[in-house]
């Protein structure tokens, strides 16, 4: 019971989060601001409709939310690393939307096998994701030239999405099982993600505050 | 039920992932910072030794500029005003041969002086032209 309350807690503070986030970042102009405004802004969205399946008990749409998350996660970060962090080439950029359209379909329209091993595509979308982490970290130690928001962001982001790639793998477990023993696990996951959300939030705004 | 598939071993497996991963985050976080700290310290380091060696070369510079202002002062009062002195003598007494002999003398001693302040540079005259220039 105490585990719903406060998850129904976190996700509420996550949707105030963003909102905040997004009321933030437009004001001021930065090149790029976009991609982060619309990615926090899918966010926004996918946690209130999470929010309102809750409590309206409605479990069937769980499964294209979850796809739905994974692909804005995948596409999100993707052109957050490509806008402010590395050189990513056109044709890994189109290579890794592709793979972000094919996960997304997998997971929501595959039946039998394929959608049992499906949901472990999230697994591979988070070694990239962390793998854009690691190469920023090898550019920095190569060129030595970086900021502190961005160090912070991307050990946050390596963090997150090696705890993600773990979530992943033990889905069924952590889904299928009793609250007390997963419930401190998705509440630390959720804790996590908030953390995310703030050193994105606190990255980009450095950009636009850096610029001015 | 085998004794991995329990949850307390699920879940301690999971915690202790989350763990390592934590760990593996705090110490990539740790060891890129203290390598940008060593950059900032070695990049501090160069240019204070550049700043260094820029006043050392200013001061170098001024001290010899005050050396050779010192030697073209002993060279002006102990040669040219000695000559100039000669010429003044034999003009006085009318010596004309030995004003002649004198004044070209004189004239070498400048030259020499001239010479002396603005070294030619070997590789904008010829040999023969340096030599002829000596014989002058």
């Amino acid at each position: 019971m105490i585990y719903d309350l406060l998850s129904y807690g976190f996700q509420f503070v996550i949707s105030i989060l963003l909102i905040i986030g997004i009321v933030i970042l437009i004001k001021p102009y930065v090149k790029g601001v976009w991609v982060v405004a619309f990615f926090l802004f899918g966010c926004f969205v996918l946690e209130t409709l999470d929010l309102i399946y809750r409590f309206f008990d409605i479990n069937t749409e769980n499964h294209i939310n979850y796809a739905i998350n994974q692909f804005l996660f995948f596409i999100g970060i993707t052109e957050i690393y490509a806008t402010y962090l590395l050189k990513v080439s056109k044709k890994l950029k189109i290579g890794f939307y592709l793979l972000a359209i094919l996960f997304f379909y997998l997971n929501v329209f595959s039946t039998g096998i394929v959608r049992e091993y499906s949901g472990y595509s999230y697994v591979l979308v988070c070694c990239i994701l962390c793998g854009f982490a690691i190469t920023y970290f090898s550019n920095v130690l190569n060129t030595g030239a970086a900021n502190k928001f961005e160090i912070r962001f991307n050990v946050i982001t390596l963090f997150f999405f090696s705890v993600e790639a773990l979530m992943a793998i033990t889905y069924n477990f952590l889904i299928a099982n009793y609250l007390d023993w997963v419930g401190p696990i998705w509440l630390f996951r959720v804790g996590l993600l908030i953390v995310f959300y703030i050193t994105l939030i606190w990255f980009t705004w450095s950009l636009g505050k850096n610029k001015l | 039920m085998e004794p991995w598939k329990e949850q307390t071993i699920i879940t301690s497996w999971i915690w202790m992932g989350i763990l390592v991963f934590g760990l593996f985050a705090f110490a990539i976080w740790f060891l890129v910072n203290r390598h940008l700290k060593t950059i900032k310290k070695t990049r501090n380091k160069a240019a204070k030794t550049i700043r260094e060696s820029k006043v050392e070369y200013t001061k170098r510079t001024t001290h010899f500029q005050e050396l050779d202002r010192k030697r073209l002062s002993e060279e002006l009062h102990d040669n040219v005003m000695s000559r100039l002195n000669v010429l003044h003598l034999n003009l006085f007494e009318g010596n004309i041969p030995s004003l002649e002999k004198n004044l070209r003398t004189s004239m070498k001693v400048v030259r020499e002086l001239s010479h002396n302040l603005t070294p030619i540079e070997l590789n904008d005259i010829e040999l023969s032209g340096l030599f002829e220039d000596y014989l002058d």
